[in-house]
């Protein structure tokens, strides 16, 4: 079931975003700040 | 690092050994027996999931993956090779902690080159006949997993922030389990051949089989929040991205996401 769910997620990539480090980084501080 | 031991299943024997690998390799599986023959730890190559999760690549196996992947992805293991000389991977203590243990023996190697994180967007489930698996958006890794097994099981519950630090505290040492009036059947499936109450809890309506009985309360939840829930699916589900038209071209890690799994009254773990 658990690589049924994994598939769905990556046949459909609005699920989902790739984010590198600086960007996930950005959004931390985002975060942390509001 | 390496460990031997036999297969859970398959009864066989069977040694692997963990090398590192470049920056964006991902986590591949070597069949040294088989001409290393490559099989890379990916959603694409998930060939069965009952009981155990099996890779499989033109028709080449490595079977019960999931304890090891579950641990190389929560210590934050992206780039691996690991050789192995049979079909499936040892099924050592019932647990993931050895591996826990050889590896941080054996010591992690921080690349320079920077992460790519996947990241959640939008609620995901799948249901089926009463389980359900569910991944949110969130701002951590949180693991929130439900479990309901027959007496004396019962209902056990857990919710965790999944570092490397609290897996190794609080879900490794966890070990696969079952249940004695079920072992027939398995058997008779072909399955449980290399099973002894060294390297499995085995239960009956009365309690442990075990001589040093359960090592936590709660240690079926445990054992099946990490390998039934999303943490070594999702960790196939990046290295894989790279092949996907819309992914990075280097394997990618999960940040933010809530993962929750809820499993019945059933006694087939």
């Amino acid at each position: 079931m658990h690589a049924a769910l994994v598939a769905r997620i990556m046949q459909d990539p609005s699920f989902y975003e790739i984010l590198t480090f600086d960007q996930l980084a950005s959004r931390v501080t985002q975060a942390l700040v509001s | 690092m390496e460990a031997g031991g036999v297969g859970l299943h398959s009864g066989v024997p069977v040694q692997i050994r963990l090398l590192p690998a470049p920056v964006s390799t991902g986590i591949v599986f070597v069949r040294t027996d088989l001409d290393r023959f490559e099989i890379p730890a990916s959603w694409r190559h998930v060939a069965r999931v009952s009981y155990a999760t099996s890779l499989m690549r033109q028709g080449v196996l490595i079977s019960t993956t999931e304890h090891l992947l579950s641990v190389l992805y929560s210590m934050g293991i992206d780039n691996a090779y690991i050789e192995i000389d049979n079909l499936e991977v040892p099924i050592l203590d019932g647990s993931g902690l050895p591996f826990v243990r050889l590896i941080e023996q054996a010591g992690i190697r921080q690349y320079r080159r920077k992460r790519r994180y996947l990241r959640i967007r939008r609620p995901i489930c799948v249901e089926d006949k009463g389980k359900r698996i569910s991944i949110l958006p969130a701002e951590s890794f949180r693991l929130t997993c439900d479990t309901d097994y027959p007496a004396p099981v019962g209902r056990q519950s857990l919710e965790l922030d999944v570092t490397p630090a609290s897996y190794a505290a609080e879900i490794a040492f966890a070990r696969t389990f079952g249940w004695e009036s079920d072992l027939d059947q398995m058997r008779n499936m072909g399955l449980i051949r290399g099973a002894s109450l060294e390297n499995a809890v085995c239960f009956t309506p009365a309690g442990v089989l075990n001589p040093g009985g359960l090592r936590a309360p709660d240690e079926c939840c445990r054992h099946k929040a990490p390998t039934s829930s999303a943490i070594w699916p999702c960790s196939a589900a990046c290295c894989s991205a790279t092949s996907s038209p819309n992914a990075p071209d280097t394997p990618c890690t999960p940040p933010w996401w809530r993962a929750s799994c809820r499993t019945p009254r059933s006694t087939k773990s």
